[in-house]
């Protein structure tokens, strides 16, 4: 039986943490692969480091203080292992662009059916932001998080996290408004990219 | 005047809530002032609600990730009795280990080698001021460090092949699984079957440093496996010990000249640098032990050495006595 409450899954934990780590696994590995993904647009990383939220799991068991959700604590630690990344890779990564997975990946056709044509408009501009200019607008859009946090969490300036946020959703309205969807979509892969990206 | 993406900013703090009173009027009267304005801001906050929908499409199998998972968490367990990385475990004192130890102190290691065993005969390798190799009877080639001592016999008996080691040296040991390979030092033990690693022996720790196979750690009747690329320090005052990993194989530098950080700990790059040039360095700013350093010094000088560190993080690096140096400022970057 799945626990479905969050004291029940931490009393299955004290009685069995293996099998409490398997359920949990099956139920939240796929959602915090996806999380990761958003902010790391690489299917590898995100599966490593969704790896590495459960391994901990595992290891802390006998000393888990978990005082949100156990989704959550979940994500919360999804996030901090990704921006842990992103730290240590800083030097690589500011020299990147748009990750390349990223903007050469094509929607399938049953996520075609489901989003309206302008929402696709906006995701494919999404994944053609600069990579640190898409980065930074994630962690607003998705994760919630302040300038300040942003600021503190990658190591860089207010300043840079304000210019970076303005610069991505200067790019997403100009998606919006273009009435030639396709000549946009280009645009917005090698031109804006080059124009943005300074 | 503001900048428009001033206002682009402030659309984005009203949307997320975050928007104060006074940059309110201040976005309205931008709003208010022309309709190209207007349809901007309408734009923006149209694009900002459909990113909500955004959902890269990224479909990992769970199976396999589970799969990996569970062979991780047998692996861990495996070696769960054995300190964990980063974790200091003390290991516990056995009675006997204590009498043995004491009588180490009494009789002196070559004293001891001697009364245990009494028909083979010992040679003593001992270097000074350079660095020397000798091949053993089995096959096995031994590199000691300067100031080192082998202790081994000139032929094996039939069981086992046993010899003692006081300081720093680096073993390939030739594969016998019959007969494993054992060297004694002070107050702990490496068994083998066949593999290369490097010891290296002070008064007050142990470095294990395994470059390829398996090997075996024993002090105070605990035993610790190692693999390749791991490493093991062992505080031999205090019985306890860290594990680690030396995927560059930097405790290797004494022989092989070469130094390799990726991504290295500074807190660990001063570590082999201060082994490897025989130096003191001692970093006033404490915050730059977590920076992660990449270099590669190949048979390169202290000087060239240093001085990457100071381009590297803008450090001042003072030279107050011979062989001490000061690091001070800087930042990670």
């Amino acid at each position: 039986m799945i626990p479905q409450a969050d004291k029940d899954w931490l009393k299955l934990f004290e009685q069995d943490s293996e099998r409490a780590i398997d359920l949990l696994f099956r139920q939240y590995y796929k959602f915090l692969c996806r999380v990761i993904y958003r902010l790391l647009p690489d299917t590898g990383t995100a599966e490593d480091l969704a790896q590495e939220v459960f391994f901990d799991l595992w290891r802390r068991k006998d000393r888990l203080n978990i005082n949100s959700s156990l989704k959550a604590y979940l994500r919360r630690s999804a996030i901090n292992k990704s921006l842990n990344y992103i730290r240590d890779q800083k030097m690589k990564f500011e020299e990147e662009g748009a990750h390349p997975e990223m903007r050469s990946r094509q929607l399938d056709g049953q996520q075609q059916l489901e989003a309206s044509e302008l929402e696709q408009r906006i995701h494919r501009a999404i994944e053609g932001l600069p990579e640190r200019c898409r980065l930074i607008f994630m962690l607003s859009r998705f994760e919630d998080m302040s300038y300040r946090e942003i600021a503190t969490q990658l190591d860089i300036s207010m300043k840079t996290v304000e210019n970076q946020i303005s610069k991505a959703l200067k790019i997403l309205q100009a998606a919006v408004g273009s009435r030639l969807p396709k000549i946009i979509a280009l645009l917005t892969v090698s031109d804006f990219f080059s124009h943005f990206f300074s | 005047m503001m900048k428009e993406k001033n206002f682009i900013s402030l659309l984005h703090k009203q949307l997320t809530d975050r928007l104060e009173e006074d940059e309110r009027a201040n976005l309205t009267d931008w709003r208010d002032n022309s309709s190209d304005n207007e349809q901007l801001a309408a734009r923006v906050e149209k694009a900002w609600k459909l990113s909500e929908s955004y959902d890269p499409s990224f479909d990992p199998s769970v199976e396999k990730g589970l799969s990996r998972l569970k062979q991780r968490i047998a692996e861990a367990k495996e070696v769960e009795a054995v300190p964990k990385p980063g974790r200091v475990v003390p290991l516990q004192r056995r009675f006997f280990l204590r009498i043995a130890a004491a009588a180490v102190l009494a009789v002196g290691l070559f004293g001891i080698w001697q009364v245990l065993n009494p028909s083979v005969q010992s040679n003593s390798m001992v270097t000074l001021e350079e660095i020397r190799s000798v091949e053993l009877s089995d096959g096995t080639q031994v590199t000691a460090n300067a100031n080192s001592q082998l202790i081994y016999p000139e032929s094996f008996p039939s069981s086992e092949r046993r010899v003692q080691l006081k300081g720093e040296a680096y073993f390939d040991v030739a594969e016998n699984p019959e007969k494993p390979f054992i060297i004694d030092m002070d107050g702990a033990s490496v068994q083998v079957l066949g593999t290369s690693f490097n010891i290296r022996e002070t008064d007050t720790e142990i470095e294990l440093t395994v470059r390829s196979g398996k090997v075996r750690f024993e002090a105070l009747g605990e035993t610790l496996d190692l693999t390749a690329g791991q490493r093991l320090l062992y505080t031999i005052g205090k019985g306890a010990g860290r594990l680690g990993k030396d995927e560059q194989l930097n405790a290797l530098a004494w022989k092989s000249k070469q130094l390799v950080f990726k991504d290295t700990p500074m807190s660990d790059v001063v570590r082999y640098m201060e082994n490897y040039y025989g130096v003191d360095i001692q970093m006033e700013n404490a915050q730059l032990q977590d920076c992660r350093f990449n270099a590669n010094y190949d048979d390169t000088s202290l000087d060239d050495a240093l001085e990457v560190l100071t381009i590297t993080y803008g450090v001042d690096i003072r030279n107050t006595q011979p062989n001490t140096y000061i690091l001070s400022g800087g930042n990670c970057k």
